[in-house]
């Protein structure tokens, strides 16, 4: 079987980057060796904000905050999103100067999507943050989404737009031919593609190896929490922290969603992943001190899903300088759900040859290339 | 409490107790922990404080309690009521909540005794208020002495409904109607085991006796019972106030505030399934159970199951098969040689078979219905979400049918419950929506905590060192 | 103690076993000791236990046994206690989990 772009994960990543391709005419094969969103993409906090990213990435995520608008059109599903504008708090303050200046930094970019926000703004957005916080910095244009939802209305988006999405179906070989790639799966099958797509998240360095291009992805295991209905008690607002880990999501039925950078030990190899109680502890402490209303509390359940991590936290984005034709989208490090929409329309531009909408060198998947 | 044990058994129940007891007879270091504040678990709660009017309605097999206490107390491992565990890991580390603080205690075996759990079976008013289970009624009279002073129906299939029917009428329960659910077409099947069933004579004749006695009080007392009950309805508005059904064509409708159901035993298997235990559906009785030996082995080294946790057998096979881990982890731990192994497990084992003798009898009569799950759209499945059952039919029909994708889209398994009460019927209307093999519809996780903890107490919990890789 | 709109009789009468006081939304009430929470909540009254915090309906306990979360009261201050598994004792301050709340977002 042949197609001009094969694409291996059928996750956000993956999905957004076929719906592209197949609107521009391309003939596309997703490989899904479980089921679409089954990993980080499904699974994640559902954060949809461009506020406190690495600045790398804000132009990126300011044009694809723009694209969840317009869900309902493009793909069919609103996904679930809703604004729930971001607050990131400054509990002294040297970390209130690290948000003014932050606020600068973007502002000198031309961005001015995140506000610096005065006590009584603090206050006024959330009420019932504890006395010691002294501001915030705050994303009125942040929201959430539901990540199961979206996952699989991209999914069926693709299928949709006459991808061929293959679902429970492992890449186990992968090889470079003369006039491209060809994969074989676990079902047996060969297939040939003109070039590849990398999105295999938390697998994409396993991936990219098999090809011989390492890439220095790693796994982890994002650890997610959820209360039980606190309504009232984050008045709509979801909240960050400047100097701790902490992502605290305003849920539309009352729930919190605790994200943010808690993870717990794993065994990718096996798809295991064992949810680490001390997680829940530290998380608690530092909710509790944020909002003290949260110790009537309860901590109802934890998720856990793989994601693909770097060492610099951005992700690789772009063509392998090792393989041509090999392009990766993946190393999101726990917060590419937002940026999909923008990612797909991105990779799929530079996989036919056209030039992105905006530049792709800092996420060169070449960066790490001789820095230990 | 310590640390650090040889083992912990979790749930104390004759499954648990009898194993905790065999376990620190042999001198192994156990700690046994139970959510209830006294033990003998569903089947004998309150047997150590039970009054004489209890004892005398729940008869000699609720009695029969005393002696695996008894023995327990003998034994006396270290016992924690009230102690709610939620998460345990392979590696022997178990998390619980006791006094509104947490705490991690480990130990080189964990035994589940978690036992069992009435199948719960969403249909059309099943969340009013005054609706109940026939094993939530039996608690409260245990426990708490409480019996209906008004209008009660009966309705659903199996043992605990005639059980329960029969205590009621002893404590002259205005009993207003039986609804058996049990399809007629249930009883052939049934009858190739009948055979088997009757080498345990006597255990069979008291069940037929029991139900002959209560259908003998029924008619003394004028309270219908009906045969082959279909489309049971909860009606009213604040509360309970009548029970429909259908009856062939005809519809039968009672005044009452209150409603007994039972529709079958099922394993509760939280804390197994949160553990990691592999599981298998099991066709007749329909329930996903975890793959146990006869020894209480698990595919997890480190962790045994006993009791109805792993099979819905009953108390004294629960008894038996706790009995029989406990000896074989003593075995495992050098406590006991291998021919002292054989000669105290050899007995358990015949006593064990005799036991089981007429479980493929009552679980193919008393086999779900085929139509228990066909409740109407409306009818909420999900009680700690609001969901329900068309909701879920629809996802299934727009092509999604896995049961942890469903529960990230429409919530139903989210709440504190964490789909104990509609995991069965989510799975079940997967299953029937898209045809997919029951076997090959995946369940859905449990996730720690597998029971909510407060937000404070997790803050103030010392879990000790992290088992951070 | 047993006042008459409650579905259920005691059937060890409380007046002769030995009882407990508790406080129950202000209110108090003796109740034998050693039963649950929700067998007193039940054997005295007629009103529901909680309201579900999704659809803001009455609930009252179904399982019993600590695995319906249907009777969730606040017990010392302490909310989202399951009423089923929790005995009740003298000084106790019990109250039902109620809130009808109209969802901001």
């Amino acid at each position: 079987m042949k197609a001009d772009v094969l694409i291996v994960g059928g996750g956000i990543m993956g999905c957004a980057t076929a719906i592209e391709l197949a609107n521009k005419g391309k003939k596309v094969i997703i490989f899904e060796k479980d089921l679409p969103g089954r990993h980080a993409s499904g699974n994640n906090s559902g954060g949809v904000r461009c506020q406190g990213r690495d600045v790398r990435e804000i132009p990126f995520a300011v044009e694809a905050r723009k694209m969840w608008d317009h869900h309902l059109q493009t793909i069919g599903s609103d996904c679930g999103f809703y604004v729930s504008p971001r607050l990131r708090l400054a509990e002294s303050d040297a970390e209130m100067e690290q948000l003014v200046k932050r606020e600068e930094t973007l502002k000198s970019m031309g961005y001015d999507h995140e506000v610096v926000a005065d006590l009584e703004e603090v206050r006024r957005l959330s009420p019932n943050v504890a006395d010691h916080v002294v501001g915030g910095l705050a994303c009125y244009t942040d929201g959430l989404a539901n990540p199961m939802l979206t996952s699989k209305a991209y999914a069926t988006a693709a299928e949709r737009a006459d991808v061929q999405l293959l679902i429970h179906t492992r890449v186990i070989e992968a090889k470079i031919t003369s006039n491209g790639f060809k994969v074989k799966t676990s079902s047996g099958k060969e297939y040939e593609g003109e070039t590849l797509v990398n999105g295999t998240g938390a697998w994409a360095g396993r991936f990219s190896a098999m090809l011989g291009d390492p890439l220095p992805v790693f796994a982890t295991a994002p650890t997610m929490m959820v209360t039980d209905r606190m309504p009232g008690m984050l008045n709509g607002t979801s909240l960050g922290l400047t100097g701790r880990l902490l992502g605290l999501m305003a849920v539309k039925n009352g729930s919190i969603v605790v994200g943010g950078g808690y993870r717990s030990p794993h065994d990718l190899e096996k798809e295991k992943i064992w949810v680490d109680p001390m997680q829940m502890t530290k998380a608690s402490r530092i909710m509790t001190e944020i909002l003290p209303g949260l110790k009537n509390a309860q901590m109802i359940r934890c998720w856990t899903a793989f994601e693909g991590c770097l060492k610099d936290k951005v992700p690789v984005v772009g063509e392998s300088t090792n393989v041509p034709g090999l392009f990766h989208v993946c190393g999101f490090s726990a917060h590419g759900f937002q940026l999909a929409p923008m990612m797909g329309r991105v990779v799929s531009q530079i996989v036919i040859g056209q030039q992105p909408d905006l530049p792709l060198t800092d996420f060169r998947p070449d960066r790490f290339d001789g820095v230990e | 409490m310590k640390h650090k044990y040889d083992v912990i058994v979790i749930g104390a129940g004759p499954a648990g107790l009898a194993c905790s007891a065999e376990l620190a007879d042999k001198g192994l270091d156990v700690a046994i922990l139970d959510e209830q504040a006294a033990p003998g678990g569903q089947i004998y709660r309150n047997i150590t404080a039970a009054s004489e009017k209890q004892l005398s309605i729940l008869g000699e097999d609720y009695a029969e309690g005393k002696n695996v206490v008894k023995e327990f107390e003998m034994a006396s491992p270290d016992y924690l009521p009230q102690a709610l565990v939620w998460q345990a890991e392979a590696n022997g580390d178990v998390f619980l909540s006791h006094n509104r603080a947490s705490r991690k205690i480990s130990a080189d075996y964990i035994v589940i005794s978690t036992g069992a759990m009435e199948r719960p079976v969403p249909f059309p008013g099943w969340t009013l208020p005054g609706v109940m289970t026939c094993g939530g009624m039996s608690n409260l009279f245990k426990d708490s002495s409480l019996s209906p002073k008004e209008p009660v129906v009966l309705a659903g299939s199996g043992p605990l409904l005639w059980l329960v029917a029969e205590h009621l009428f002893a404590l002259d329960a205005p009993v207003a109607a039986i609804l058996d659910t049990t399809p007629l077409g249930q009883i052939l099947p049934a009858m190739k085991h009948l055979p088997k069933a009757l080498k345990r004579f006597g255990y069979m004749m008291k069940g037929v006796k029991m139900i002959a006695d209560v259908y003998r009080t029924a008619m003394k007392r004028k309270a219908p019972i009906h045969r082959n009950v279909k489309d049971l309805k909860a009606i009213g508005e604040q509360r309970l106030e009548s029970v429909s059904a259908t009856r062939g064509s005809k519809e039968v409708s009672y005044d009452a505030t209150t409603l007994l159901v039972s529709e079958g035993v099922i394993p509760n298997t939280s804390l197994v399934r949160q553990i990691g235990c592999d599981h298998t559906w099991d066709p007749i009785q329909r329930y996903w159970h975890p793959d146990v030996q006869e020894d209480g082995r698990t595919n997890l080294p480190a962790v045994f199951v006993a009791g109805d946790g792993h099979f819905v057998h009953g108390a004294k096979s629960a008894e038996l098969k706790g009995r029989l881990t406990g000896l074989t982890i003593a075995r495992e731990m050098n406590r006991l040689s291998k021919e002292e192994y054989q000669t105290l497990t050899t007995p358990v084992r015949r006593e064990l078979e005799t036991e089981l003798l007429p479980r493929p009898f009552i679980d193919a009569l008393y086999a779900p219905r085929p139509h228990l799950y066909k409740m109407p759209e409306s009818t909420l499945v999900c009680r700690c979400e609001g969901v329900t059952a068309g909701q879920i039919r629809d996802l299934v029909q727009d092509g999604l049918t896995d049961h942890n994708e469903i529960k990230a889209i429409i919530r139903c398994g989210m709440g504190p419950c964490q789909g104990r009460m509609c995991g069965s019927a989510v799975h079940e209307l997967i299953v029937e929506e898209s045809g997919i093999a029951p076997d090959k519809a995946r369940q859905h996780r449990l996730r720690p905590p597998i029971k909510p903890v407060s937000l404070q107490e997790l803050a103030n919990a010392e879990l000790g060192d992290s088992n951070e890789s | 103690m047993n006042t008459s709109n409650s579905k259920f009789t005691w059937n060890n009468p409380p007046e002769a076993s030995t009882t407990v006081t508790i406080n129950f939304e202000g209110e108090t009430r003796i109740v034998p000791a050693g039963v649950t929470v929700a067998a007193a909540l039940l054997g005295h009254d007629d009103e529901h236990v909680c309201r579900s915090a999704a659809d803001q309906e009455k609930r009252s306990p179904y399982c019993l046994m600590g695995v319906c979360f249907e009777c969730l009261v606040e017990i010392d201050g302490l909310q989202n206690r399951q009423a089923c598994l929790e005995p009740v004792f003298d000084g106790m301050s019990v109250k039902r989990q109620d809130k009808v709340v109209n969802e901001k977002k």
